[in-house]
């Protein structure tokens, strides 16, 4: 039907900003969103990972706002800091030759600078939720007066942003924002979730044109991408370390990008000090590095200065490094759904890719629910096996991970974390005291 | 020379974080106050003698790296250098490397000897700097003090990254800033000078010079030595290393059972062809099967979790 941006109903300069960034053919989500968001519909898009939900809900946003280019135009929300810092670098790409200002209000950045460069009205906003409400609760008008006048207001991730985690601060946001009737909601997701049914069921307002929703339904069958190898390894849990190492140093793989996904930050420090230990160019990606580190470890990663991203699930939505080559599930996630984002990191739009997942005796269940959720078996990985593993790796690995565990324990590793959540713990206990007073 | 390489070491951030000293002065004080402050360095008696043995032994074990150690005693005995020069000769007329590496190493022996024999002749003093003149560095510091009488070690504190970079910020000057040190005396007496001449009163000098009007303030630890400060470090690391060593030997242990293990189920893998079974064994043993958690609608209920009443509000407010 719609073969190019022009006849999607896209402004001519936003037209030439993709075509100057490559992008000529719209995608299939793509070229069902952008005419209804343009008529002013509100949206929920479902689409499996990596096939370019960012322009199509940042396209119609830009092209609607050059027609009156107003100061707080629109907010989008999305789950992780990194997340946002991409979309952020999208938007000034696509905007720049009309003089766009976006601003990035992030948490681990410096508040006062943020709260300054809001006070300036710039046209979008690219935020995480908690930062933004800590905004709206702690700064003046001035600062947050803009934004209830916001007209569009986008969730990326919405799955993820709709849970109890975010529950409260997406409150506090939506609290200062324009009623839902004046201004446009999108919502895009890969899951759909009861949160995102419901949204999509609730009654709508008079005299708003009804929610357009994109593939919601068959969204649960189309869940990675055809060009993805997916194959598994059973391994036991204390010698996965040294299977790591010796599939990375393999022949096959010694030169490929890959991401090392782990469950929890203390087994990404443990891994990464362990191979950097051996030598290997690795460097990692979670919540307990100071954001400085992590925008670095990510820019080093997509420089390729790194061959290997240890990262936690704070890496698995939405980012976009086009080179990666495999993507290995050093802990299988408990959420099947979050596997699916996983290897979304690899394979995107269109290029092949390959997952491994290492399954302990306790993960089997995990790796059946996944098996169903895919629609898909996955094969068994024959490419290193045990004697090479036991005649390179093992000793050599084991002495590397115990001299980096207490090299951790020396310097403390995850102290910090422990004392705020005393400190969260303290502050609660306060309040209960204080309501039982009362 | 001399200075800049004890100044690499002044600056070692090892030592940096748990300097250790009031319990170990406090039952020192005790214990000595009495009788052998009132004695002057030659007239030990054999029960200090004993102990101050201790001490230096205590020292070596924490500078395990015998070069380290080395440069910095050629640099201060001029003797120990004659010494060297004499068996470098020896040593020209052997052409063996291995030979040559060996002699060096007892070469550095020997000048560790030479260099404990020397400090054992007297009791080393230390002392404590409670305030460091702005950006002063520790080379200057060594020179002020060297006035009263040869200084061994020397240990500055550097101020926190966290002020440092607060100074910065606000315009303040680049250079690092120390907070406090330590300085040990080859002679107790020169340490005790020191702490009566110096303390309370401007370094002096030069009227035109940067530190002439800064108030030095300076303590003599009695019966306190070197080593007390870096005992704890020390006590830390040898149990670091052997709590490594036993992690290591553990796992090693369960290395060798999974080596075990792999042999056997190739072993079983054989048998099983060669009589042509090819049916899988029933279960032998079942392990706890982590948890599965989903968001999805289609999912089964046990695996969700409960959406909270503020999420049900956004959810009103957003559509």
């Amino acid at each position: 039907m719609y073969n190019d941006f022009k006849s999607l109903g896209l402004s001519k300069w936003l037209v030439e900003a993709l075509h100057s960034m490559k992008i000529t053919q719209p995608t299939i989500v793509q070229k069902a969103c952008i005419p209804e968001i343009l008529k002013g519909c509100d949206c929920i898009g479902g689409a499996k990972t990596g096939s370019g939900k960012t322009i199509a809900f940042a396209a119609p946003m830009l092209s609607n706002w050059s027609a009156d280019p107003s100061g707080m135009f629109g907010v989008v929300l999305t789950p992780t800091r990194e997340l946002a810092m991409q979309i952020a670098e999208q938007f000034t790409a696509l905007g720049s030759i009309m003089n766009i200002k976006v601003a990035l209000v992030v948490g681990g950045d410096d508040i006062v600078k943020q709260a300054l460069e809001l006070q300036r009205r710039p046209h979008f906003i690219i935020a995480t939720p908690g930062r933004l409400a800590h905004h709206i609760m702690h700064s003046g008008e001035d600062t947050i007066g803009g934004l209830r006048r916001v007209k569009y207001l986008v969730l990326d991730e919405a799955d993820i942003l709709l849970t109890n985690t975010f529950g409260k601060d997406l409150a506090t946001c939506l609290s200062v924002l324009p009623p839902k009737e004046k201004r446009q909601n999108l919502l895009f997701t890969a899951t759909i979730t009861d949160q995102v049914k419901a949204l999509k069921e609730a009654p709508r307002v008079e005299g708003k044109p009804p929610v357009f929703s994109f593939q919601v339904e068959d969204l649960d069958c189309l869940a990675i991408p055809k060009a993805l190898k997916t194959e598994y390894l059973l391994v036991p849990e204390h010698v996965k370390e040294a299977y790591l190492y010796q599939i990375l140093s393999s022949e096959e793989y010694n030169d490929k990008t890959v991401i090392v996904f782990v469950n929890r930050t203390v087994s990404a420090e443990i891994l990464r000090r362990t191979l950097r230990l051996l030598d290997v160019r690795v460097t990692s990606l979670h919540s307990q590095l100071p954001q400085k580190e992590r925008t670095n470890s990510l820019q080093r990663f997509r420089a390729n200065a790194a061959r290997i991203l240890i990262a936690t699930d704070v890496a698995s939505r939405g980012l976009d490094i086009p080179a990666v080559q495999l993507v290995l599930n050093y802990d299988i996630p408990a959420n099947p759904d979050t596997y699916i984002h996983r290897v979304g990191r690899t394979a995107r739009a269109g290029r092949s890719g390959e997952s491994l997942s290492f399954v302990s005796p306790k993960d089997v269940s995990r790796i059946k629910a996944i098996e169903s959720r895919i629609n898909k078996k996955m094969d068994e990985f024959t490419k290193v096996g045990d004697t090479a593993v036991i005649r390179k790796a093992l000793t050599k690995v084991t002495v590397a991970k115990r001299e980096s565990l207490m090299a951790m324990d020396k310097e403390g590793f995850g102290e910090k974390r422990k004392q705020q959540r005393n400190k969260g713990g303290i502050k609660r206990a306060n309040k209960a005291l204080e309501t039982k007073n009362k | 020379m001399h200075d800049s390489d004890n100044d690499s070491r002044d600056f070692s951030s090892d030592e940096e974080e748990n300097i250790l000293f009031p319990d170990k002065r406090a039952v020192r004080n005790d214990v000595f106050s009495g009788k052998l402050e009132e004695h002057t360095d030659d007239q030990h008696t054999d029960d200090e003698q004993s102990d101050g043995d201790e001490d230096e032994e205590k020292t070596y074990g924490i500078y395990n790296d015998p070069t380290e150690r080395g440069i910095e005693i050629e640099d201060v005995h001029p003797n120990a250098s004659n010494n060297e020069s004499s068996e470098n000769q020896e040593g020209k007329s052997i052409s063996d490397e291995a030979e040559l590496e060996r002699r060096k190493q007892e070469k550095l022996k020997s000048i560790k000897k030479f260099k404990a024999a020397k400090k054992l002749k007297h009791k080393t003093g230390v002392i404590y700097l409670s305030k460091i003149p702005p950006y002063m560095k520790p080379a200057k510091l060594r020179q002020i003090l060297s006035r009263f009488g040869e200084v061994d070690r020397l240990f500055l504190k550097r101020e926190d990254d966290q002020t440092y970079k607060q100074r910065v910020k606000g315009g303040g000057n680049k250079k690092t800033m120390f907070k406090e040190g330590w300085a040990e005396y080859i002679r107790k007496k020169d340490a005790k000078l020191c702490a009566i001449t110096l303390n309370g009163n401007i370094i002096g000098g030069k009227k035109g010079n940067f530190y002439h009007d800064d108030i030095m303030n300076v303590k003599y630890l009695s019966g306190f030595k070197w080593a007390d400060l870096t005992e704890q470090i020390a006590k830390e690391n040898d149990i670091r290393q052997s709590k490594l060593q036993l992690e290591i030997s553990q796992a090693n242990k369960l290395n060798a059972e999974f080596i075990r293990n792999v042999e056997k189920s190739k072993m079983i893998k054989n048998i099983k062809l060669k009589r042509n079974v090819d049916t899988d064994e029933d279960v032998r043993r079942s392990f706890k099967q982590r948890r599965i958690t989903s968001t999805r609608t289609a999912a089964p209920d046990s695996q969700k979790q409960e959406p909270s009443k503020q999420l049900d509000s956004v959810i009103y407010n957003l559509f």
